[in-house]
């Protein structure tokens, strides 16, 4: 059986209190099950991790 | 696994097996608590503690002795069975002799779950039995157009099925 690997990733900042926190969530799902359940159940996308986020600085 | 094996089949669902939790009110205390209220540990401790005195006064229990108590519980939960791994990683490659940017010495903490797990235990879920394809396919309409749809009626799942993996050893 061919099973194709998506995944997908995007920074999001979490408000909490007074602090505010930034994940970048990578998130995976397979090609086998169709789109109207892949986003509306939430086992058909599931969350792998949580990437780094280094910060490059803006001086040269 | 091997390839032609089937999922294994889910286990037997027992209505009164609240496992980790003691009991049904033991988690639905849990439920209201950390997902409905999302009470802070500090006033879930204050609340245990009036509740401990209250059950006491009839010989009882609070259902936890403190938030840590019911963090331990709802990370004890089984569903799902894929638990979270953590590592580190930092920058080892060439540094400038002065003021190398704050990411080449920061350490990162990378928390996941085993990817290969967790897609197991989506091709396993009979959620999506009536909406899955086992095999890419192409779709034509009456007029020999071709219709495009889920993610295996497309051009790369194709190509990965005829293409090049048949020729690979």
């Amino acid at each position: 059986m061919l099973v194709p690997i998506l995944m997908g990733s995007d920074k999001t900042t979490v408000t909490h209190g007074t602090g505010q926190i930034e994940f970048w969530p990578l998130y995976g799902s397979v090609g086998n099950i169709h789109n109207n359940v892949r986003c509306t159940h939430g086992s058909g996308l599931v969350l792998i991790g949580f990437l780094a986020i280094p910060k490059s600085t803006q001086t040269l | 696994m091997t390839d032609d094996e089937p999922p294994p089949p889910l286990e037997p669902f027992d209505p009164t097996d609240w496992t980790p939790f003691t009991s049904q009110s033991q988690f639905e205390t849990a439920e209201f608590l950390f997902k409905q209220a999302q009470m802070s540990a500090g006033d879930i401790d204050k609340l245990l503690t009036i509740w401990a005195a209250d059950a006491a006064a009839s010989g009882g229990e609070p259902p936890f002795v403190d938030h840590e108590h019911l963090y331990k519980k709802i990370d004890a939960i089984p569903v799902g069975g894929v638990p979270w791994q953590n590592f580190s990683v930092s920058y080892s490659g060439p540094r400038p002799e002065t003021n190398s940017p704050p990411w080449m010495e920061q350490t990162y903490e990378i928390y996941f779950r085993d990817p290969r797990l967790l897609f197991l235990n989506m091709l396993a879920n009979p959620m999506f039995a009536d909406n899955f394809d086992y095999m890419p396919m192409r779709e034509f309409d009456i007029h020999g157009s071709r219709r495009y749809e889920h993610f295996m009626s497309g051009d790369w799942a194709w190509r990965q099925a005829v293409g090049p993996l048949c020729s690979s050893p």
